[in-house]
């Protein structure tokens, strides 16, 4: 078989990928069986609540029902059975597919994450471009370790109090749905752009100090055609390391910042299966942890491999 | 500037430090202690951050809140710290198929945020303070097994250990003298910034609702009472926060310098 | 263009004036002076040469002449270029160096590996100072430049990056780069250092060329060989100020400087080499590699590629022999050398190590002296410990300070040092810290891995003297591994010259050098001919 370099690197990338998306998505269903088989106590009893008074047949039945008599690898074996057929199972509390349950949450979700990750580059890019030199710089340092540092409940808490109640902007309830996502949107965005700027800045800044941007202001070039033709970029090359970390904050922040703004959403619904031990909600969170992650990591390794060159070759070798 | 704002660092540590292990030297109050004549009363000489729903002092609480809030970060960090660096280095100076399965490992729990682990254990165990530590603790490890894979890694191609082996040094030996101490400084490097993460996490599953349960001055706990308040009453949920975050940006503060020294292991430079 | 303001056109030029004068540079951070009073004209076609060792401050002459020197370092004195005054004493305003730089004056930075944006593609590297002064419009106008200095290929490497090309192909592509907007002057800082022989060789001729088409060039290189086929006048730089100036033929015949007298001697091929020790032929060699082939495997999910990095060498190495294995990057030399110390094993052959002349009962051991003594030092313990290393293996701590002290005084090693952490040192001492650590352990065999590649050149010759020294007080035989032609030529008895993994050459130094047989040996040897 006779392939170019080109299709082959190709297909190399995408088996990579395959391979990489397979081993994720076993961990994660493994965990979630894991999880499912560490819990102390008979899922039974957790599955029916303290209150229930099934009789002993009726619990033998629904064990029999869930295959809870077998053995473990039997047990594990359709387990991943049921999670390859996309099946996540009933939720206990709710007595709904669990897969029902986080489509529907899905939206909302994915709405605050957009908006939460366009402000937090708006305002990366913003604080990093402008606030190269001087004083302002300083301000930028401060208010940047501010905003990586306080809690997102924190800041979310603050937020409500001044824009909901004191000054009443944008109220918790009511309101248009561009209005209930402006306050949560902010306090999920703050931390991941102070980390963002902070990353951009220092990218430019290592870049400004090689000896290519000596080479390029050499050239007759301006500090601006320096910063626009040559640092940015290397800028933007150093915050593309940072997809782990961005998936965690905004995935984490969710939860909270859903619970303070009292928004629905797979963080909402991930906090109440917790709280009420609705162990396959759980288990599905898991799940649709992992593929989001899958995507946002396939995703930013393109925007990478655009960027810098380098990759390509490196991934290759 | 650069030295005001380490001395500042330095007076809040200080301060955590009293809080935590004699908090009666900064207060005379009681955090539990009820007055129902001063309910909700806004900052003021008596009360310096006010008062809560049940006539409780904000101030005192906080102080005294100090201990929950920090020893479940330190513990977590000490913890991570060991196990995450015995992993780690083991990997870095095992043969390559041993590097190769952690590191896949590790690969995949990037796929499972820090919160998200942390809440899975809880999921477990069910909720309370023991959950919220343990949580805390298995969720920040893979940065700490990574952090020390790397470094052994690294250390383990330089030309220390082969200057060591080429002079008759047994590999372990070799291992112990010129990697070791290396990872150790760099994860006592990320441990002082990863201790900030750690208690905003902490505080944050317990603000959740999943940790100690109040009355309990811890700050997360605080404000996840506050809330309810929020429309009459901020500064019941603004104060803690507030210390926590003071706290996290103190430590980073102080993180820098001592990173700088941990990594060539001496103070004269 | 609405009206000329080019500042890097000739204005009020007057014929007779030089086109660059400089007057009195001076070169300061903070009170510290980092070059002191530097004078000298320029003229169309002539090239000046400034030399001396690194932090001698002749880089930072040449980046004032552009006025882009590092933060913390500032510049005055009287320069004019074209009738323009470009320092008087201050620099001139912003406005004007930007039309300078590129058109006027151009610079190209001293490793070629960082000085092109890794991110951006080979043509708009190339054109980007035409861009700036309007002499090109796009990424095709780079291809006659890279045809001028020869790049290999122009059409097809136009949008590649610079990692996929080679050292000597991004030193082309640099040099192109600082010709795109036609400049008067090219100051080229380090030209050659990075490259191995052949690859300079070729440089040193583009250079000669763009000299003949007019272009007034400033070299600034530490390496004497190369600035005897370009220059016409020579400044010799040490510590901050000019020790010597003049033409190039009187300063590098009659130097009036011990210094530059120094910096001669290191270049020099030595007249020479070091007479051979009888050796018996009967005797057990200490080393010997015996059909020793390495391959590497690199697997992914749908290819395996092998390499090969040793392919069936064979070599003895006798007791009180120095053996030169010489080579360029790629050629195997430090496979060879990793295999030898024992860090690898090969993939087929073996190394035999024979028995210690000193302890017939014990085999020959081996003392190592790396490429990067500061990566093969543990940087938190002081350099006494790291010498104890070598003598008590098992227990560094319990060595006597009397007998690190005789070992750091057999290197030349103060004993003030002694309590420093590696990266304290200078790259000399640290070399001297690591030749003690590997002959504490009375070793029959120093193993020198590039050892004086890092160094400038009167220090290399000071550690070249040490290596000799200790091999005639001590007897021990030598490894000597390098790319360098002139270092072996200086200290080998018998040279091996390995190209692509194999041994293309073997024999007596003078033999090889004198009458050279595989035309890969005679290219490496035109390559530094005087």
């Amino acid at each position: 078989m006779t392939l170019s370099a080109r299709t082959r690197t190709a297909l190399r990338g995408a088996a990579r990928f395959l391979g990489e998306a397979g081993l994720v998505l076993w961990a994660a269903v493994t965990l979630a069986f894991l999880v499912l088989k560490a819990v102390p106590g008979d899922p039974v009893d957790v599955m029916l609540g303290p209150l229930s008074s099934a009789t002993p047949e009726a619990r033998a039945m629904i064990r029999a029902d869930l295959g809870l008599d077998k053995p473990l690898p039997t047990q594990y074996a359709s387990h991943l059975g049921r999670m390859v057929t996309g099946d996540l199972g009933m939720s206990y509390q709710q007595q709904r597919p669990v897969s029902d349950i986080l489509t529907e949450q899905l939206g909302a979700t994915m709405a605050l994450a957009a908006a939460a990750m366009v402000l937090a580059v708006v305002l990366a890019c913003g604080a990093a471009l402008v606030t190269r030199r001087g004083w302002l710089r300083g301000v930028a340092d401060a208010t940047e370790l501010l905003a990586v540092s306080a809690p997102v409940f924190w800041t979310a808490l603050v937020l409500a109090s001044v824009f909901s109640y004191q000054l009443g902007w944008f109220p918790i309830v009511g309101g248009t749905a561009a209005q209930r996502v402006i306050l949560p949107a902010i306090a999920l965005a703050l931390p991941v752009a102070g980390v963002l700027a902070q990353v951009l800045r220092h990218g430019m800044d290592q870049a400004e100090s090689q000896p290519f941007a000596v080479t390029a202001m050499a050239r007759g070039a301006s500090h601006r055609r320096l910063t626009s033709h040559h640092l940015m970029r290397h800028g933007f090359a150093s915050t593309l390391t940072l997809s782990g970390f961005l998936f965690g904050s905004l995935l984490g922040g969710a939860v909270i910042v859903e619970t303070v703004f009292a928004r629905p959403g797979i963080g909402r619904v991930a906090l109440g299966a917790i709280t009420n031990r609705d162990l396959p909600v759980v288990m599905g969170v898991v799940v649709f942890s992992g593929i989001g992650f899958l995507i946002i990591n396939a995703v930013v390794d393109v925007l990478a491999r655009a960027v810098d060159p380098r990759l390509r070759k490196a991934a290759d070798a | 500037m650069r030295n005001v704002a380490l001395a500042l660092a330095a007076a809040i540590v200080l301060w955590l430090g009293v809080a935590m292990l004699a908090p009666a030297w900064l207060t005379s109050g009681d955090p539990l202690a009820t007055q129902t004549s001063a309910v909700l009363l806004p900052p003021s000489a008596e009360h310096w951050f006010g008062t809560d729903q049940s006539g409780r002092d904000v101030y005192t609480r906080v102080v005294y809140g100090a201990r929950d809030s920090l020893l479940v970060g330190l513990r977590a960090v000490a913890i991570a710290m060991v196990c995450g660096g015995l992993i780690g280095t083991v990997a870095g100076v095992a043969p390559r198929w041993v590097d190769r399965i952690v590191s896949r490992l590790l690969e995949v729990t990037m796929a499972f945020p820090e919160f998200l682990l942390a809440l899975l254990v809880i999921a477990v165990l069910g909720k309370g303070a023991n959950s919220v530590a343990l949580g805390v603790t298995v969720a920040i490890i893979p940065a700490y097994v990574r952090l020390a894979r790397v470094t052994a890694r690294q250390l383990r191609f330089s030309g220390a250990v082969d200057a060591a082996t080429i002079l008759g040094v047994s590999y372990p030996r070799a291992v112990w003298r010129h990697v070791a101490p290396q990872v150790a400084a760099g994860l006592l490097g990320l441990g002082i910034v990863g201790f900030g993460s750690a208690i905003v996490t902490a505080a944050g599953l317990s603000f959740l609702g999943l940790g100690i349960s109040p009355p309990a001055p811890e700050w997360g706990v605080m404000m996840s009472e506050g809330k309810n308040q929020l429309a009459r009453a901020w500064w019941i949920t603004f104060f803690p926060g507030l210390a926590l975050a003071a706290t996290v940006v103190a430590v980073s503060t102080l993180a820098r310098p001592l990173q700088r020294r941990l990594a060539t292991g001496n103070a004269h430079d | 263009m609405i009206e000329n303001t080019t500042p890097g056109a000739p204005t009020a030029h007057v014929a007779d004036e030089p086109l660059l004068s400089v007057t009195g540079l001076r070169v300061t951070a903070g009170s510290q002076a980092l070059a002191a009073e530097v004078s000298f004209d320029l003229d169309p076609g002539h090239c000046i040469a400034f030399v001396g060792e690194s932090g001698g401050g002749k880089s930072l002459t040449a980046r004032a002449l552009i006025n882009l020197l590092p933060p913390g370092v500032a510049a005055s004195g009287q320069i004019t270029y074209a009738g323009r005054h470009l320092y008087s004493p201050r620099p001139a305003p912003a406005r004007i160096w930007r039309a300078v730089r590129g058109a006027g004056i151009a610079y190209i930075a001293q490793d070629a590996l960082v000085s092109l944006d890794p991110l951006r593609t080979v043509g708009d590297e190339v054109i980007e100072s035409g861009l700036i002064h309007q002499q090109a419009q796009q990424r095709t106008d780079a291809i006659p430049l890279l045809r001028k200095v020869a790049f290999p290929e122009p059409e097809r490497h136009l949008t590649h990056r610079s990692h996929q090309l080679s050292g000597g192909m991004r030193q082309r592509a640099l040099i192109a780069s600082g010709l795109s907007a036609n400049p008067r002057i090219l100051i080229a800082d380090e030209p050659t250092t990075a490259l191995d022989q052949i690859t300079q060789q070729r440089i040193v001729e583009l250079l000669q060329q763009i000299k003949r088409e007019g272009t007034a060039l400033i070299l600034v290189s530490h390496d004497i060989n190369v600035v005897r086929h370009v220059a016409d006048t020579v400044l010799v730089f040490r510590q901050g100020s000019v020790v010597e100036q003049g033409p190039t033929s009187t300063v590098l015949q009659r130097p009036s400087s011990p210094y530059t007298q120094a910096l001669i001697d290191a270049a020099r091929l030595p007249g020479e080499p070091t007479p051979k020790p009888v050796i018996d032929p009967t005797a057990t060699p200490l080393i010997r590699v015996v059909g020793v082939t390495k391959t590497f495997t690199t697997r992914s999910a749908l290819t395996t590629t092998t390499t090969t990095a040793l392919d069936n060498v064979s070599l003895n190495l006798h007791a009180g022999q120095t053996l030169g294995v010489l080579g360029e990057s790629g050629s195997g030399k430090s496979t060879l050398t990793r295999i030898i110390l024992g860090l690898d094993i090969p993939t087929a052959g073996a190394t035999i190590m024979g028995p210690s002349p000193h302890n017939p009962a014990h085999r020959a051991k081996v003392g190592w002296v790396p490429q990067d003594p500061l990566s093969a030092m543990n940087p938190r313990w002081p350099v006494a410990r790291i010498i104890a290393e070598g003598v008590n293996p098992r227990a560094p701590r319990q060595v006597s300070q009397q007998h690190i002290d005789s070992l750091a005084e057999r290197v030349g090693l103060s004993s003030s040092l002694l309590m420093r952490r590696p990266h304290q040192l200078s790259g000399g001492q640290r070399q001297r810290a690591v030749i003690a650590r590997a002959l504490a352990g009375n070793p029959d065999i120093l193993v020198c891995d590039e050892a004086t590649s890092a160094l400038d050149v009167t220090v290399q010759a000071r550690i070249l003297d040490l290596i000799h020294q200790v091999q005639s007080d001590l007897g021990v035989a030598v490894l000597f591994v390098s790319h360098d032609v002139r270092v072996v030529r200086r200290i080998a008895h018998d040279v091996v010259v390995m190209r692509n993994g194999r041994v293309v050459e073997v024999g007596p130094t003078r033999q090889v050098f004198d009458a050279p047989t595989h035309p890969y040996t005679v290219d490496l040897l035109r390559s530094v001919a005087p």
